[in-house]
C-alpha cells in the first residue's frame, strides 16, 4: 500500500514539473520581448507591458510553487519507500 | 518607428507581429487549459493572463492600429473654412463687418480676455455666413490674410504656446457648449501649423462639439453645417500633419476623446468605438478620400440623429453602443449590397485585406468591453431578432429570395451572432450578473432570442466560431431555440438551462463533500492538517449553499491552507467530470 502510494506521489510530482516546465515555456511569458519601445512606447503601451510582466511573474511564481510541491510529494514518497523497507513492515 | 521624437509612438509591422505572437501565445495557453490541469492557483493565473490578452492586451493592440488606419484614412484636402474666416476676416468681408474693424489693435499689448473676445467676434461673424457663396471663395491660405488679423492670430498662438491654459480656457467655453470664434481660429492656427500638433486635437475637441449641439434651426442650422464641416476640414488637415504616432498619444488626452466622443467623460472603448465608426468609411468601394471621410462622419452624425442629441450628453455610451450594432453588421461588414461569402471572400479594408470574420473580430475587440458589453447584447438581439422576422416574412411571402437578399440577411446574422458571442464572451467573464439578468428577462419574458438563435442558426454557419466561454450557454440557447422552433415547450430555457447548470455542479460538490468517504480517501484526508479536516467535517455535517465559483472561498474562510483548497477542488473536478459531460449531451 505504501509502495503504491509512493509511486502515486511520483506521478503526481512528475505531472506537476511537466505542468510548471510548460507554463514557463509558453509564449506568452516570451511576448514582452516583443514589445518593446521599438514596436510601441507611450503611456498606454507601458501600462499594457507593465500588466503583461506582472502576469508573468505570477506564473512563474505558479510553476515556482508547483515544483515546490513536487520536491515535497517526491520527499513524502521517499520516506514512505523507506518505511516499507523497515524490517517487520509489509 | 515613426520619426516623432516625442515619447510615444509605434511601428505598425513591428506591431502587426506583435499581434501575431500575441495570438499564437494565446493558443498556446489555451491548450494547456484544455489539457484540463487540476492546479486550481496556476490554472487562475493562467486564465487571468488568458483574459487580459484577449481583453486588453490584444484590443490595445487592435485600437492603435485602428487609429492608425483612421489617421492615414482621413487624409484629404483642406476644408474651407480658412476661405471662409479670410474672407471674413478683411478681404472679402463687407465694409464695417467686425472683422474689419478690428484691422490696426494693439494685439500683442491686449489683455487676453480682449484679444480672445475679439476673435470670438470674428468667429461669430463667419460661422452664419457658412456656406459661403463661390464668389466670397477667393483666398486659400493664410498668406492671404490681412496683416492685422494675421497678427492677431500669431499672438493668440504665440501666448498659447507659452502658457496651456490659455487654450483650457477657450476651449472651455467650446466644450462647455458655444463653439466660440476663439476656438474656431485656434483650429485655423493649428491648421497652419502654428500649434503643435496635440493642441490642433484639443482644439478639434472643441470644435466637433459644436457640431455635436441639439438640432439647429435658422441662422443656428446654417452654424451647425458650418461647424460639421469644420470638423471635417480639421480631420483632414490633422491628417495631413500628425504624426500617427502623436495621435496615439493624443487618446489619452480627455480633450481628444472629447473630439471623438462628444464627452469629455466618456471612457476609453466609446472612444474606441466611434474610431471604429471612422473607420467604417474606409471600406467604401469609393476609394476617394474625401468620400471616405465624409461618409464616416455621416455615420456619426447620422447617430445623433437617429437616437437623439441628448443621447450623446446623458447617455453617451448607450448611444453609440447602439450605434454600434445598428452600424457595425450592416454598414461595415456588407456595405452598400457589397456580396461576398463571410467565410471565403476577403474585404478589402483599410488597406488590407480581411476576412468578415476578421473585420468582425477587430470591430468587435475594438467596440466589446465591460460597459457596452450588456447594452450591445440586448440591442444585438432586438435588431437582429426584427432581421429575422422580417426574414422569416419574406421568405414565406417568396420562397425563393434573390441572392443578394439572402447574401444580405447572412452577413448581417452573422455578424450579429459573432458580436453577440463576443459580447457573450465578455458578459460571462465580466458582468456575469447583468448578462444572466438580460438572459433571464429574454428568456421568461419572450422566446424572441431562442427564434432568432434558431432562425440565426438555420441560415449561419456558427457552430464553428463560438469562442469557448460561450459555448455552454450558447448551446442552451441553441437548445431552447430548436424546441421552440419544433413547437413543443422549451426543455431547457437559456436561463433556467444555466441555472440548472450551475446549480447541479454546486449540489453534487456538496454531496461530495458530506458523503466524504472517497473525497477523504481521494484527498488523503488523514494527511490534511487540522483546520482542513475540521472544514471537511463541518461541510459534512451541514452542506453549505456553495458552488463551484464560491467553494475556494467557504475553504479559505474557514482556515484550509490554500494548498489543500487547490487540492480539494482538484479532486472536485474529477469527481464532476462525469456530470458536466452529462449536461453537455443534455445541452447538446
Amino acid at each position: 500500500m505504501s509502495t503504491a502510494l509512493a509511486a502515486k506521489y511520483r506521478r503526481r510530482a512528475r505531472s506537476l514539473r511537466t505542468l510548471a516546465d510548460s507554463i514557463e515555456a509558453l509564449p506568452l511569458m516570451q511576448l514582452d520581448a516583443f514589445a518593446g519601445p521599438d514596436t510601441w512606447r507611450g503611456p498606454k503601451p507601458a501600462d499594457r507591458v507593465d500588466r503583461l510582466r506582472h502576469f508573468q511573474q505570477r506564473l512563474h511564481a505558479d510553476a515556482e510553487t508547483l515544483r515546490r510541491r513536487a520536491w515535497w510529494l517526491d520527499q513524502q514518497a521517499d520516506d514512505l519507500e523507506r518505511t516499507a523497507a523497515l524490517p517487520g513492515i509489509a | 518607428m515613426p520619426g516623432h521624437a516625442g515619447s510615444v509612438g509605434f511601428d505598425r509591422a513591428r506591431l502587426e507581429y506583435l499581434r501575431a505572437r500575441s495570438l499564437v501565445a494565446l493558443d498556446a495557453a489555451r491548450s494547456i487549459q484544455d489539457d484540463d490541469w487540476h492546479e486550481q492557483e496556476a490554472m487562475a493565473s493562467l486564465r487571468a493572463t488568458i483574459a487580459f490578452v484577449e481583453a486588453v492586451w490584444i484590443p490595445t493592440i487592435d485600437a492603435i492600429l485602428a487609429l492608425d488606419a483612421l489617421t492615414k484614412t482621413v487624409a484629404g484636402t483642406r476644408g474651407g473654412f480658412i476661405e471662409a474666416v479670410v474672407a471674413a476676416a478683411g478681404l472679402g468681408a463687407p465694409p464695417g463687418s467686425v472683422a474689419s474693424s478690428v484691422v490696426g489693435l494693439p494685439f500683442a499689448s491686449m489683455p487676453l480676455a480682449d484679444l480672445l473676445d475679439v476673435l470670438d467676434e470674428i468667429g461669430r461673424d463667419v460661422g452664419p455666413r457658412w456656406p459661403l457663396d463661390a464668389d466670397d471663395r477667393f483666398i486659400t491660405s493664410l498668406d492671404g490674410f490681412d496683416t492685422a488679423v494675421r497678427a492677431q492670430l500669431l499672438e493668440l498662438a504665440r501666448r498659447t504656446r507659452a502658457d496651456p491654459s490659455i487654450i483650457d480656457a477657450v476651449l472651455s467655453d467650446a466644450l462647455g457648449g458655444r463653439a466660440s470664434g476663439a476656438a474656431e481660429l485656434l483650429g485655423l492656427l493649428a491648421a497652419d501649423g502654428h500649434l503643435d500638433s496635440i493642441t490642433t486635437l484639443r482644439v478639434a475637441a472643441a470644435l466637433s462639439v459644436g457640431g455635436a449641439s441639439p438640432r439647429p434651426t435658422g441662422q443656428h442650422q446654417l452654424r451647425h453645417h458650418a461647424i460639421n464641416d469644420i470638423i471635417r476640414g480639421r480631420l483632414d488637415a490633422l491628417a495631413d500633419t500628425i504624426d500617427p504616432a502623436v495621435a496615439l498619444d493624443a487618446l489619452e488626452h480627455p480633450e481628444v476623446r472629447t473630439w471623438l466622443v462628444l464627452d469629455s467623460s466618456i471612457d476609453e472603448t466609446t472612444a474606441a468605438f466611434l474610431l471604429a465608426i471612422g473607420i467604417h468609411g474606409s471600406v467604401a468601394d469609393d476609394p476617394s478620400l474625401a468620400t471616405r471621410s465624409r461618409d464616416a462622419w455621416l455615420a456619426f452624425i447620422d447617430l445623433a440623429e437617429r437616437f437623439g442629441a441628448e443621447r450623446f450628453n446623458d447617455g453617451v455610451a448607450e448611444g453609440l453602443a447602439i450605434g454600434a450594432t445598428v452600424h457595425l453588421p450592416s454598414v461595415v461588414v456588407a456595405r452598400n449590397g457589397l456580396v461576398v461569402d463571410p467565410h471565403d471572400d476577403p474585404i478589402s479594408y483599410a488597406g488590407a485585406e480581411l476576412t468578415a470574420e476578421q473585420l468582425s473580430t477587430l470591430f468587435g475587440s475594438i467596440i466589446v468591453s465591460e460597459p457596452a458589453a450588456a447594452l450591445l447584447l440586448e440591442f444585438v438581439y432586438d435588431t437582429a431578432v426584427d432581421d429575422v422576422r422580417a426574414a422569416v416574412a419574406e421568405q414565406d411571402r417568396r420562397p425563393r429570395r434573390a441572392d443578394v437578399d439572402e447574401d444580405s440577411l447572412r452577413y448581417r446574422l452573422t455578424s450579429a451572432v459573432r458580436i453577440l458571442d463576443l459580447v457573450a464572451d465578455d458578459a460571462i467573464e465580466v458582468q456575469q450578473g447583468r448578462w444572466n439578468d438580460i438572459a433571464r428577462a429574454r428568456a421568461n419574458g419572450t422566446s424572441d432570442l431562442a427564434s432568432f438563435l434558431a432562425a440565426a442558426a438555420s441560415i449561419v454557419p456558427v457552430g464553428g466560431t463560438l469562442a469557448s466561454t460561450s459555448k455552454s450557454l450558447f448551446r442552451a440557447s441553441m437548445t431552447a431555440a430548436k424546441s421552440n422552433v419544433d413547437g413543443d415547450a422549451p426543455t431547457i430555457e437559456l436561463a433556467d438551462g444555466l441555472a440548472e447548470f450551475e446549480t447541479q455542479l454546486g449540489r453534487e460538490i456538496v454531496v461530495s463533500i458530506a458523503g466524504s468517504s472517497s473525497l477523504r480517501e481521494l484527498v488523503g484526508f488523514d494527511q490534511l492538517d487540522e483546520a482542513t479536516r475540521n472544514a471537511l467535517d463541518t461541510i459534512a455535517a451541514d452542506p453549505p449553499d456553495v458552488d463551484v465559483h464560491t467553494l475556494d472561498g467557504f475553504l479559505r474562510d474557514l482556515g484550509v491552507s490554500e494548498r489543500d483548497i487547490g487540492d480539494i477542488l482538484g479532486k472536485v473536478t474529477e469527481l464532476l467530470r462525469p456530470i458536466r459531460l452529462e449536461l453537455d449531451e443534455r445541452l447538446d
